[in-house]
């Protein structure tokens, strides 16, 4: 699966179902993978695919900001357009040239592309519908974004998705003329926890490359790969003729061409048994095993690839719940400290292993690749007849208490374990709910659906904030940077073995 | 003819200036790493990195106004595929000892690592200003309106901070009231990261990765246990709460010792090394080079609407293995680091006395050597001059300065046909090719290979 096909509207029993009467939406957390791109590196141009994909139109209408005066005080949009240079057969630069013969349009490696900017508006769209149109849970019209949270990781397809997204959630008419630039949060990369963080984590990185030689030796000789190469090695190229998961392209990297090729139009397609069923599947397979196998099997893996992130989920719920709300007064999106409102809507523009990240640590992971432009809801309930929250009761609300050139201190509930909250906020969490939603399809955590006082009487996939929170304490990182450089050398599941853990219990 | 004179930026009224070439590095940034390592390579026996935060500077600067007017092309679909413009602000969060998220109140003008400051978009729009000053207002290369798409050609590389500087220089040069309506939107020319010679290419070129590291273990070997490094770390071992690095870092002999090592470190190849030319910048200056001779070669039938210009948004390490391939910085005091905003142009003079000829017909003949030109064509690059401008001096390519390689024994003009003799000696037939030779070779060269000559 390269491209989702996502599934029609709920219907009003479906409705019913899966939004109870009795549970009131509280917040809801949307990660969403970017859309449909380009590959990462170009592949297979023996077997006649073309190095340029003609797909971004954006290139032809692209905006900065520039600023023009001294002191700053006017920026204007820098218009201009894009085309990409490339080697000619003598070395010279010639303009390069896309697939369809087009000069114009020509994306980058990685870019989001023309469909990629449609399948998120679209999901912008699919989520008015359900949150606005059909549930009233957010308003119609919208004058700021003070009651959102936006954000996206530092990659530019993941930001441009996630505005796509908003504009189709609320497009032109759904906004007030003096609708003002919405805030985005973003992370330094050094700091960025919205993707399992490769780069900047160096332990994780060891765990990746510890789980990849464990998928080579599980599959590298296997009946699979078998079929695999007798299918594509002779397109690999000659010094590394056999696909392997550790080949030259990498059997993930060939995957990924072949999904990109398949999301888009024919002037990219592979030849025909790039698409073989049996095939694709068998790659999927090995793929997920490499990438994603440690969330279901180490705490660590999970501490570190997804436990930070994972972390502020619940902290944002809790917040919620027990503590007056998760405000924009104290949020990075926020525009005022004193006249802020409770966040309800937040949306994150990552990647495919984010998402496998948050189902595989939660013992949730279907075992496939995450389509592009997949989402995950991550919704709060509480029960109706508590709606009222008692204004915190833990500590007293955010209001103007603190000096508007300081940050607003961290909510006393951030990253508090289970253990220490009193008896009353335990009680306020046993009578929330977390249900999260992958592609539309509600998710049964295991830890969840294990105990009746878990999750809710008759529906296994609501489960308590505090069983919730009980389940992701165990791979919330401490200190995230720390635990970064923990562990370095050990093996597989930590030192002693400690980290071999099953997932979501 | 003494020095000072040639490093004198004149226009003499004897040539006419054909094109300009200018490379420019961006402008400030902040730092990319967040990071000051005092040593060239590995640590430094009893030292350690020091992370910034501990030196005293903040992880975060808050120089980055431009995080409050981020604009973005917004697709909508439609039949008609229609795109619209929105803006958005960035509040940068960071993160709290124990993960949670951290909102400075200045999140939203706090710059992210290696992003161009408000200081350099200023210094970029200035340096536009100048340009226009200097090459439309005063020697009217460009005209003052512009309406011939090919009148100008820009590049970037793909660094967003040199894509921004570009745009700021641009804007200052060329605003919109210097464009016609029926320019157009001003086109920038990018290229794929493993097609990019604009700046050494330290990610896709193997043997220059390889040359590069061998080099800086060099550099490593010759100065870690060095007089000037122990007075470096003496100086710089401790640290201090302030918003600027501890006054010991803007010492001027401190500056000097980094400067010296850190440009020996990343330069000093290309001054000795052919081969490090030609895969760290022979493939860049090879298409500049190209130009000029395509304009030699073509200038009377294009006429008027010949490219004048070719803007390049770049890096300090472009600048820095231009200059050290083409030998103009032989003197041992002038190997500096490029600084900030600073802009290098290559410009192309001819000299109406030289014969005139007739526009060749024949098509370019890209990368053709000069010994492979024709006669006619060989003929023809003679009454053209080419002089490079560095930050308000003009440069010497040692190679130029014998009699007949220059316009009338002033070395800074440099005849066409001598300078593409010493970039040939250096442009790959091949780049990616070269990138993939010599791998595991000894990185020195037996005997120097003095650069600025063929």
């Amino acid at each position: 699966m390269t491209t989702l096909t996502p599934r029609e509207p709920y219907s009003q029993e479906e409705l019913q179902k899966l939004y109870p009467r009795d549970l009131k939406l509280q917040l809801v957390q949307v990660f969403l993978r970017h859309g449909e791109r380009t590959p990462v590196s170009s592949r297979f141009q023996n077997a006649g695919l073309a190095e340029y994909w003609p797909y971004c139109t954006v290139a032809r209408q692209m905006i900065q900001m520039a600023t023009t005066n001294k002191d700053l005080s006017q920026w204007k949009g820098f218009e201009w357009h894009r085309k990409t240079e490339a080697f000619g057969d003598k070395d010279e630069a010639v303009v390069a040239v896309g697939a369809t013969g087009d000069i114009e349009s020509i994306c980058q490696h990685g870019e989001l592309t023309d469909k990629g900017r449609e399948t998120t508006y679209a999901l912008g769209e699919r989520l008015r519908h359900l949150y606005v149109d059909q549930l009233g849970f957010m308003p119609k019209i919208k004058s700021d974004t003070e009651d959102m949270y936006l954000r996206a990781t530092p990659i530019p397809r993941a930001l441009e998705s996630m505005q796509q997204a908003f504009w189709g959630m609320y497009p032109a008419s759904a906004r007030t003329q003096d609708f003002p630039p919405p805030v985005i949060v973003a992370r330094s990369i050094s700091e960025e926890t919205l993707f399992p963080n490769e780069g900047n984590c160096r332990r994780f990185r060891q765990l990746a490359r510890l789980w990849a030689d464990k998928a080579a030796l599980r599959w590298n000789e296997s009946e699979q790969m078998n079929y695999i190469n007798s299918v594509l090695s002779k397109w690999m190229p000659e010094t590394s003729p056999k696909v392997a998961v550790d080949s030259h392209p990498r059997l993930s990297g060939i995957n990924d061409t072949i999904n990109a090729s398949d999301a888009h139009g024919p002037a990219t397609r592979l030849p025909s048994e790039f698409y073989d069923t049996k095939l694709r599947q068998y790659m999927e397979d090995i793929a997920v095993d490499e990438w994603f196998a440690g969330y279901n099997e180490s705490a660590e893996y999970r501490r570190l690839g997804i436990g930070a992130l994972m972390g502020d989920v619940v902290d944002r719920m809790v917040s919620t719940a027990v503590d007056g709300g998760w405000r924009s007064e104290s949020s990075a999106s926020g525009t005022s400290t004193s006249t802020g409102k409770a966040i309800k809507f937040a949306m994150s523009g990552c990647h495919d292993t984010t998402l496998a990240a948050i189902l595989g640590s939660l013992g949730a992971s279907n075992g496939r690749w995450p389509p592009f432009t997949s989402s995950i809801a991550v919704e709060l309930f509480s029960r109706s007849e508590n709606t009222e929250k008692k204004p915190g009761s833990l500590s007293t609300p955010l209001k103007s208490s603190f000096d508007s050139n300081t940050p607003p201190p961290p909510s006393e509930t951030a990253r508090a374990p289970l253990s220490s909250l009193p008896q009353a906020a335990r009680q306020s969490m046993q009578d929330h709910y977390v249900r999260l939603r992958f592609n539309d399809v509600p998710v049964r955590i295991p830890g969840c659906a294990a105990k009746p006082q878990n999750h809710l009487p008759g529906d296994e996939t609501f489960c308590t904030l505090d069983a919730f929170k009980e389940i992701v304490d165990k791979f919330t990182p401490k200190s995230w940077r720390e635990d970064c450089v923990t562990n370095l050398g050990e093996g597989l599941y930590g030192k002693d073995n400690k980290d071999k853990s099953v997932a979501g219990c | 003819m003494n020095s000072t004179d040639q490093s004198r930026i004149i226009y003499p009224e004897q040539l006419s200036l054909q094109s300009v070439h200018i490379v420019r590095i961006v402008s400030i940034s902040t730092t990319s790493f967040n990071r000051f390592v005092l040593n060239v390579m590995g640590p430094i026996p009893d030292s350690s990195c020091h992370v910034i935060q501990e030196t005293g500077i903040p992880a975060y600067w808050p120089l980055c106004t431009a995080a409050k007017a981020f604009t973005t092309t917004i697709l909508q679909p439609g039949g008609d595929l229609a795109y619209t413009t929105q803006q958005w602000k960035r509040a940068l969060e960071t993160i709290r000892a124990d993960d949670g998220p951290s909102i400075p109140n200045t999140s939203m003008r706090l710059c992210n690592h290696g992003e161009l400051t408000d200081q350099g978009r200023r210094q970029m729009v200035s340096l536009g200003k100048q340009l226009r000053q200097l090459y439309v207002d005063q020697l009217k290369l460009l005209p003052p309106l512009l309406t011939d798409a090919r009148t100008v050609s820009f590049r970037s590389s793909p660094y967003l901070r040199a894509l921004d500087s570009l745009q700021h220089v641009v804007w200052g040069l060329f605003p919109p009231s210097a464009r016609s309506a029926s320019f157009g939107l001003p086109l920038i020319v990018m290229r794929s990261p493993e097609d990019e010679t604009l700046l050494p290419n330290e990610d896709f070129c193997k043997r220059f990765i390889e040359m590069s590291k061998a080099y800086a273990r060099r550099t490593a070997d010759q100065w870690n246990e060095s007089s000037e490094m122990t007075y470096l770390n003496s100086l710089l071992r401790k640290y201090m709460p302030s918003q600027k690095l501890p006054d010991e870092f803007y010492s001027s002999k401190v500056a000097d010792i980094i400067d010296k090592i850190a440009y020996e470190e990343e330069f000093g190849a290309y001054h000795e090394s052919r081969e490090m030319r030609r895969v760290g910048i022979g493939a860049l200056l090879g298409d500049v080079t190209e130009r000029l001779v395509a304009h030699a070669n073509h200038s009377a039938t294009t006429g008027d609407t010949n490219q004048k210009l070719f803007l390049a948004g770049s890096h300090d390490s472009t600048l820095g293995a231009i200059m050290a391939s083409l030998g103009v910085v032989d003197v041992e005091a002038k190997r500096k680091w490029p600084p900030y905003a600073s802009a290098l142009a290559i410009e192309l003079f001819s000299d109406p006395e030289g014969e005139d000829m007739n526009p060749l017909d024949s098509t370019s003949t890209p990368r053709a050597s000069y010994s492979q030109l024709s006669a006619e064509q060989k003929t023809r690059l003679k009454r053209y001059y080419v002089r490079m401008c560095y930050n308000g001096q003009a440069l010497v390519v040692p190679g130029c300065r014998r009699p007949g390689h220059n316009w009338n024994g002033n070395a800074s003009f440099c005849s066409l046909a001598t300078f593409k003799q010493v970039v040939d000696d250096f442009t790959p037939r091949n780049w990616k090719q070269t990138c993939k030779e010599n791998l595991g070779e000894a990185s020195f060269p037996r005997v120097a290979e003095p650069a600025g000559y063929w």
